[in-house]
């Protein structure tokens, strides 16, 4: 306990050199910046001019056509069930997915690695491009919609669902290998119940998500909403488009708020 | 000095933490406050800084009333007045450096201390409070990389560079093992001396509390209900402070 | 005596009701299921048209353009994002002290959290097409802006939950030194927070490129209006083309940016923490 009285021969350190990798990551970041800026050529300049320009938009966009809203009714509807469809089918493919893409239930390094890469590729492309890519093969209307969306879902639930299992506690994986099981049996008897309410979870997140990409899908040709969003817009009807957005956001809000009411209660 | 007069704090839950507390710590004093946790010793010493206002009564740090106080005028008064934490309340991401130089920022300019660029004496300071302390070698490591003692004694060199004249501490050495706890206190002490710092220190163990107080606060029930000298306050004193018989739990070292 | 066994009927109705929904969907929703058996088929003949594209020589003919338009497209898309995720992170970082319970008053908390809930809950498309169509047109910049918008909403939520989940003490610290309170905030929260909210940033950008290509579809430039087009026109060889070059360049960066932020969280005691997908 004799430091204290040896202070004053402890010579002070020496400062740290330059943080490199801090100095090069925030120089980095900038130069992307202007150059992103520059490539897009990003100004706020319209903000202040080109509001006259846009004033007739917006005077449209103020006085909304709400009885359009209803009178496109079917729309909603089919909106709403390709999104359900679609989550049910994502899920129950994401289950299988999820389980070949841990490290816990794989039955091999090589399906696990496998499946990761083709999850991973899944996942990297939005799904605008899917929309594109099923509107075109089986033709305009909910069912490429629906297939799009389920490429979709099952990227994101599939990856989710396979970190939770990556997290089991593996205590009861050991039970299940002592008494016996075979994998499947480990997988539906030890490792299912312990993800069920995350996994489920995840379904509904994915149902949420839905009601949002399903607008985009329809956009492209994949029914729904989305469609007449994509009509209105190309004939200029801002006062119908100001109307259906609202609702959509009526609709996305309280399905959101109703999910995750019964998410709070799963987890 | 410090001064209370008949000041009383009542939560906001209806709590009272302090009951009419009349003191006078003059300069220079080293001063322990013991009493059973919920007594009002943590009230006690966080209304001098104004942590914990007080709801009525007049208290006065050098000439200042922190009682009533502004936003600014209390600013003012936490910069004459340092303070040291149980769980040392350090920036653990940061550098030993620049918690350090934390107590400098009740003199150091708005835009100096966003941006990060402290003034030459300031540093200096900073260097000098850390050799007083012992861990000058540190100086840039991160805070949570330090052991405990370490780590409390960094608070101590942040209130050095402070240059308070009154420095609280509220429970320093509670989560610290005893031989360092020891270290800690006697470190207060030695630098609290060498700089005439007026310290009030909360502490739980006794024997602590008669080894390095010049004087002793007991409290209970947020009262005031002992005040005298180290060699005064003996077991029955504590008995009384504590309201039962003392156990082995009460003291630190035999 | 053997215990009775516990009701199951919640469960069931759960089932019951999942099922109906399921059942109605199906039937409402006008997909022509019939189609269904023919997709197969077309998928391997389109697969096959665009892997020709992919696999001819690069170099022959008209295909280094192919290849060099998509990837000039899909860099204008990366832009995008990255210009969006900038706009978000600056206005979102304000936002998160105002929306955080340990820094700001409760009335102030209320109002700013409302105001992200409300932007989270509507989709990037929806800003493009209300705010920044009527203003900016359509072009990577409306794209960019409606980016930056959309983002605020969740930067804004985890930068306010990192906020209010840090250690108190270090802020107890700076306000006893007599700090203003800026150099509370400077010295107190931000050393506390900075490296889970960059990370955030980050987690986002590879979010936007995603939306990048969305809005590229409505008319806002980059990968996914060359998309649109060259779907419009059946090109199958080029769709595989960009396909691929959106695969690549976002598994890449994907994979950058996932590397970067386990770099600048693991200086941290905490676990990397991912942020809760419920609020991206």
């Amino acid at each position: 306990m004799t430091t204290t009285t040896t202070t004053t021969t402890t010579p002070r350190p020496a400062p740290p050199g330059v943080r490199w990798p801090l100095v090069g990551g925030v120089a980095v970041a900038l130069a992307v910046t202007v150059w992103a800026a520059l490539g897009i050529e990003f100004t706020l300049a319209p903000l202040f001019t080109d509001t006259l320009r846009g004033q007739r938009i917006i005077a449209q966009f103020l006085d909304p056509d709400w009885s359009y809203v209803v009178r496109v009714l079917p729309a909603w509807v089919e909106t709403l069930s390709i999104a359900v469809v679609a989550s049910v089918v994502g899920c129950v493919l994401a289950l299988g997915a999820a389980m070949l893409a841990s490290r816990v239930t794989a039955p091999g390094t090589v399906v696990y690695q496998l499946a990761k890469a083709v999850l991973s590729v899944v996942r990297s492309l939005p799904d605008i491009a899917y929309g594109l890519l099923f509107v075109a093969a089986v033709g305009t209307g909910a069912l490429g919609g629906i297939m799009a969306l389920v490429l979709f879902n099952l990227g994101i639930a599939a990856k989710l669902t396979a970190e939770t299992i990556d997290a089991v506690d593996p205590g009861p994986l050991e039970a299940a290998d002592a008494a016996g099981g075979n994998r499947v049996q480990r997988a539906a008897r030890a490792v299912f119940p312990q993800i069920a309410p995350s996994y489920l979870s995840y379904c509904l997140y994915v149902f949420e998500l839905n009601i949002r990409a399903s607008v985009v899908i329809g956009l492209v040709g994949g029914g729904g909403i989305g469609n007449v969003i994509s009509v209105e817009l190309s004939r200029f009807r801002y006062d119908r488009l100001a109307a259906l957005v609202v609702a959509l956001f009526v609709v996305v809000f309280a399905i959101d708020q109703l999910s995750r009411a019964v998410r709070r209660r799963l987890v | 000095m410090i001064t209370f007069s008949d000041v009383r704090v009542t939560y906001p839950n209806g709590v009272r933490g302090l009951d009419g507390v009349d003191l006078t710590i003059p300069d220079g004093e080293f001063v322990v406050v013991v009493g059973l946790s919920g007594a009002g010793k943590s009230t006690l010493v966080r209304t001098v800084n104004g942590l914990v206002p007080v709801t009525s009564g007049r208290l006065e740090v050098d000439g200042r009333r922190v009682d009533g106080a502004g936003r600014r005028e209390l600013r003012a008064i936490r910069a004459g007045v340092g303070m040291i934490f149980q769980s040392f309340n350090l920036v653990k991401r940061a550098s030993v450096l620049d918690n350090v130089l934390m107590g400098r920022l009740h003199d150091t300019p708005t835009w100096r201390s966003v941006l990060g660029v402290p003034r030459a004496a300031d540093r200096e300071l900073a260097f000098a409070a850390l050799e007083r302390v012992g861990i000058v070698e540190k100086a840039y490591t991160r805070a949570s990389e330090l052991s405990g003692g370490q780590q409390q004694r960094v608070a101590i060199a942040r209130v050095i560079a402070q240059q308070a004249g009154v420095v609280l501490a509220d429970e320093p050495v509670a989560s610290l093992d005893p031989p360092t706890a020891n270290q800690v206190l006697r470190d207060l002490k030695r630098i609290g001396g060498e700089l005439g710092h007026t310290t009030v220190v909360n502490l739980h163990f006794l024997d602590m509390a008669r080894r390095y107080a010049d004087r002793i606060i007991g409290m209970r029930a947020g009262a005031v209900v002992f005040d005298g000298s180290a060699e005064q306050a003996d077991d029955a004193v504590f008995e009384e402070i504590y309201g039962r018989s003392l156990t082995a739990d009460d003291v630190l070292l035999r | 005596m053997r215990p009775p066994r516990p009701s199951r009927r919640l469960r069931h109705a759960g089932w019951t009701l999942g099922t109906l929904l399921l059942l109605g969907a199906i039937v409402l929703v006008d997909a022509r299921w019939g189609r269904l058996l023919e997709a197969p088929a077309a998928l391997w003949d389109y697969g096959g048209l665009m892997a020709d594209g992919v696999l001819r020589n690069p170099f022959d003919g008209e295909f280094p353009e192919y290849w060099a338009v998509s990837f000039e497209l899909m860099v204008e898309s990366l832009q995008m994002a990255w210009i969006g995720t900038v706009i978000g992170a600056l206005l979102s970082f304000p936002l998160g002290f105002a929306a955080a319970s340990n820094i700001a008053p409760p009335a102030v908390v209320l109002g700013v959290r409302q105001v992200l809930n409300l932007i989270r809950a509507v989709p990037e498309l929806i800003f493009a097409i209300a705010l920044m169509l009527p203003v900016f047109g359509l072009g990577p910049l409306a794209g960019a802006l409606a980016i930056g918008v959309g983002s605020v909403g969740t930067l804004g939520k985890l930068t306010s939950e990192a906020i209010e989940s840090i250690d108190p003490g270090p802020v107890e610290a700076a306000r006893s030194t007599g700090a203003r309170p800026v150099a509370v905030l400077r010295w107190g929260v931000v050393p506390q927070v900075l490296p889970e909210v960059v990370a955030f940033w980050l987690y986002r950008f590879e979010i936007n490129i995603r939306a990048s290509a969305v809005l590229g579809v409505l008319g806002a430039g980059g990968i996914g209006s060359l998309l649109a087009q060259l779907f419009e026109r059946r090109l199958w060889d080029r769709i595989g083309i960009t396909i691929v070059v959106i695969v690549v360049v976002t598994v890449l960066v994907d994979q950058l940016s996932a590397a970067i932020r386990h770099r600048i969280i693991s200086g941290d005691s905490r676990a990397a923490r991912q942020p809760a997908e419920s609020v991206l």
